[in-house]
């Protein structure tokens, strides 16, 4: 297991690209999904 | 079938609806057998150690960045060209994406090339011209923001789009046209000078970035519908909105 984060000393190179893609991928779901709740609860509002 | 009937918001909204998670699950099943493929089967290489491993993110980051740009302004022309809202709407609903693309292949290409190359960034034409292509993605959706009007948006968010597509060959050229730092292709049309399982791996990966940015996109592009054809009388009568 720590061989495999070690990266045969490369750690910290592939877990920072790793773990900053993940963190934009996160980032551009959630900003998605609230984009479109915040439409969704907008039209919700026209109906009424 | 008629085609040409999706050009209609009304119609594409549940289309996109009904797609989007088929792509969004295609695009986590080819990431975790992608990311298997890369850490558990690929093997270390010989001259960059496991440092390597980060192209199996950056490689597909980097394709879909130019190629979201390509789609971008070719909904852009068609837009222009026959002034229809829909494909203005996929223009918009596509910059987000594409810079978070561009931002990933950045960010990863930086973490490439201190272990591989020594620096984290050099003002090569390969990594300026990216550069250049987040700022492009920047101004077209900083554009959009500060027009309020959406159908001028739409037309000046298309000039502007279809005039940045210059930097796409650019970037794909740079390391053929100048002396750069960044590599050469190792994928070409003509083949590849990878190792089989190495390039299996990122290929996969790339599908799952295509599937991941279609997914997104058409998760937007209804946001966007919702926002725009807003008052209309279709939304009003959509169904799964009379919920919550």
């Amino acid at each position: 297991m720590m061989d495999f984060l070690n990266m045969g000393g490369y750690g910290f190179y592939v877990w920072s690209a790793y773990g900053v893609t993940a963190l934009a991928i996160a980032a551009e779901l959630a900003s998605l999904r609230a984009r479109v709740r915040a439409a969704e609860k907008l039209a919700r509002m026209d109906k009424r | 079938m008629n085609l040409y009937q999706f050009s209609s918001p009304a119609t594409f909204y549940p289309v996109a609806g009904r797609l989007a998670p088929w792509f969004a699950w295609a695009a986590a099943i080819c990431a975790a057998a992608g990311l298997w493929i890369g850490f558990g089967v690929a093997p270390t290489d010989f001259q960059q150690g496991d440092a390597y491993r980060i192209i199996f993110i950056h490689v597909p980051a980097a394709w879909m960045s130019m190629f979201v740009y390509i789609v971008m302004a070719f909904w852009s022309v068609i837009a222009l060209s026959f002034n229809t809202r829909l494909s203005a709407m996929m223009a918009q609903a596509l910059a987000p994406t594409g810079a978070w693309m561009t931002f990933i292949a950045l960010w990863t290409g930086a973490f490439w090339g201190r272990p591989t190359w020594g620096t984290y960034w050099a003002w090569d034409a390969r990594m300026t011209s990216e550069l250049i292509l987040l700022f492009l993605y920047f101004g077209v959706i900083a554009l959009r923001n500060a027009l309020d009007d959406p159908r001028r948006a739409d037309r000046a968010c298309a000039v502007l789009s279809i005039v940045g597509a210059v930097n796409i060959p650019i970037i794909y050229y740079s390391v053929v046209w100048w002396n750069t730092l960044h590599q050469g292709a190792s994928v070409s049309a003509t083949g590849s000078k990878m190792n089989t399982i190495m390039l299996t791996g990122m290929l996969v990966m790339s599908f799952a970035a295509w599937f991941y940015a279609i997914a997104a996109v058409l998760w937007r592009v209804r946001a966007i519908i919702l926002e725009r054809e807003r008052g209309s009388a279709w939304i009003a009568a959509l169904p799964g909105l009379a919920r919550a």
